[in-house]
């Protein structure tokens, strides 16, 4: 059981640490108060013809580096 | 179906969890019920998994399942549901209630109800007090684990979504200063403003957007390390293996630093061109296979995280086995054999293709508008086609008429559906015509010798290798090469056909056309050269078409 409450215990300082230092404008108390009005974000680039080139490039090689070697 | 033991039943609670919250959230709202604590419950809820995976699995007994309890969560929902279109539509007093104090704790009350009867709808009660007692204590780890995700969220998400203050996100910043760092022994005119994220010279500079501060690369990298190693997880030592992830993820983030600062150079070396429509999101595609195959190659050849012998040490299919597959059971030779690692014929018959795939990314990577480097693809497919000479004089190369009419009938298939929209006499010259025209007679003349050549001969035989010799009898079993091809089944050859479409763009339903037409030349007489043949033939009608007429769109 000392191993879980120094576990526990390392994890509490750990989190109140780190949202402490990362929410300076928050109550260390506060977890509701850190996600900030999401602005909308630009809509991700990605070439659907690209992308289906470069996962089938790294498919093909994966299974290629997983063929066996001939006898 | 899910299974009825309790490993199966959790994962069946987590699956209608989840297509409840994507029916819940699509509503538009502006209150938020449980939503910042479904970082708590998915930790915990995973973590109890993890820990207790392995009591669970040997928990073999059958539960009963309660559609009772499974109505009551879904009267719950519609209630939960009704009352958010209600706030969304502002309808009448159901929206004013929706919106007010009391109105969201009983929505919370409600969604805490509707989670609480699915549970006890997949497991009994008397299961879950079991599960509990027989994992314990990792409830209590569950939860800590939860816990520290609740109150780490908000850090973590720091990295990657911003601040409020317009200070961009942490990656954002320290992208920013490490392309800063790389460039600015080498470019003394640097434009430099942190507050805009706007770096480069004055002839050339960049904005580094969020998305461009490695998120994207390192996001990939995270979903296929992860998946990677939980595939292939008997293969790997853990927690051993695991120690890769964040090496793969900094390198990535590394070779994004990489990308941009290139990215920079080249602009300002005079060839914006290149560097915005070619080397921009080509090279990072280049990145995350370069990393994700070295992390694959790291997980096996790195001795102190493997766990059992290389699959490439295993020996020949048994006599049983290839049996199978020659009489048309190949899926169950597969299944059942004993030997791991594909079919030692699988460079054959992937790698010309691939060739062409790495080729483009490069030339690609190299060029603007025009793809002067396109007689890489060429060269790439002709040498990677001559080292496995061996392999592939093992095909029956031999075609019969039906080739070529199979190839012409494709080639208007092809054509059709322009030439229908656009009449005949409307061939646009198009970007490529006058990139071409620009360039050099012999230039000219070189770059659509390639170009034909590449589409007659190479990219025939390498796509036809890769969908058709490969994808169709993969399909049905590991020992592909040993299945003939009068055996493709009609679920081999749509799926082929389907993936061969979806490398076409936008003319993907053309390419499925071909793709059956092609799989059914090859089927009838059962010889390789036939689909090859038809292809070429195909390509080679387009190629005619393309310079006859000046339809570049058509390349």
């Amino acid at each position: 059981m000392k191993r879980y409450a120094r576990f526990a215990l390392m994890s509490l300082i750990l989190v109140f640490g780190v949202s402490t230092v990362a929410k300076a404008d928050c109550p260390w108390w506060d977890p509701w108060c850190s996600p900030p009005p999401k602005k909308p974000a630009p809509a991700p680039e990605i070439d659907p013809s690209l992308a289906v080139s470069g996962l089938a490039l790294l498919a093909g090689s994966l299974t290629v580096l997983r063929a066996r070697k001939r006898k | 179906m899910v299974s009825d033991t309790v490993l199966g039943r959790l994962y069946l609670l987590a699956a209608i969890i989840f297509f409840d919250h994507f029916l819940y959230d699509a509503i538009p709202h502006t209150t938020f019920v449980l939503g910042p604590a479904a970082s708590w419950a998915m930790v915990s809820f995973a973590v109890f998994l993890g820990l207790g995976y392995s009591k669970f699995k040997q928990r073999s007994a059958r539960l009963p399942f309660s559609f009772p309890f499974l109505c009551a969560h879904v009267l719950c929902m519609v209630a939960l549901c009704v009352a958010r279109l209600g706030e969304w539509l502002d309808f009448g007093a159901l929206g004013t209630a929706a919106n007010s104090f009391p109105g969201q704790i009983a929505a919370i009350v409600t969604l805490l109800l509707a989670i609480a009867l699915l549970a006890l709808a997949c497991l009994p009660l008397s299961a879950w007090v079991a599960a509990v007692r027989t994992t314990s204590p990792s409830w209590l780890l569950a939860s800590v684990s939860g816990v520290c995700a609740f109150y780490l969220r908000g850090a973590f998400q720091a990295f990657w979504l911003g601040s409020d203050d317009g200070q961009g996100s942490v990656l954002q910043a320290i992208t920013f200063d490490a392309v800063h760092a790389v460039l600015k022994p080498i470019l003394p005119n640097m434009v430099f403003d942190p507050a805009s994220f706007v770096i480069g010279t004055p002839d050339f500079s960049v904005f580094i957007a969020k998305e461009c501060s490695g998120l994207e690369g390192m996001g990939m990298v995270l979903i296929f390390t992860a998946i990677w190693l939980f595939y292939f997880r008997k293969e790997n030592r853990f927690p051993h293996a695991l120690f890769l992830i964040p090496c793969a993820l900094a390198s990535m983030w590394l070779l994004n630093i990489i990308r941009i600062s290139a990215l920079i150079l080249i602009g300002n070396g005079g060839r914006p061109d290149v560097a915005i429509a070619g080397f921009h999101s080509r090279a990072g595609w280049i990145a995350f296979t370069l990393v994700a195959l070295a992390f694959s190659i790291a997980t096996r050849k790195l001795f102190w995280v493997g766990e059992l012998p290389s699959p490439t040490g295993g020996g020949a299919i048994s006599a049983d086995s290839r049996a199978a597959v020659l009489n048309g059971k190949a899926a169950f030779a597969s299944e059942s054999g004993a030997v791991t690692g594909e079919s030692p014929a699988t460079g054959a018959y992937l790698v010309p293709f691939l060739a062409i795939l790495a080729a483009t990314f490069v030339s690609k990577a190299a060029s603007g508008e025009f793809e002067w480097l396109y007689p890489l693809r060429f060269v790439g497919a002709a040498v990677a086609i001559w080292y496995f000479r061996g392999e592939l004089k093992k095909l029956n190369w031999r075609f019969g008429w039906a080739a070529p009419v199979t190839g012409a009938a494709v080639f208007l298939i092809w054509i059709a559906p322009e030439w229908w929209a656009k009449g005949s006499a409307d061939a646009g010259a198009g970007a490529l015509g006058s990139a071409l025209t620009a360039l050099s007679p012999a230039a000219r003349l070189t770059w659509i010798a390639f170009r034909v050549a590449a589409a007659s001969i190479t990219v025939p035989i390498a796509e036809e290798l890769a969908f058709r010799g490969y994808l169709a009898r993969r399909v049905m079993g590991r020992e592909f090469d040993l299945v003939p091809f009068r055996n493709l089944t009609l679920v081999a050859i749509a799926v082929s056909s389907a993936v061969f479409g979806l490398f076409h763009g936008e003319r993907w339903l053309s390419g499925i056309a071909a793709g059956l037409a092609f799989s059914a030349v090859l089927k009838g007489r059962g010889r390789f050269g036939d689909a090859v043949i038809a292809h070429a033939t195909s390509n080679l009608l387009l190629a005619v078409w393309v310079l006859a007429r000046g339809d570049w769109g058509q390349w």
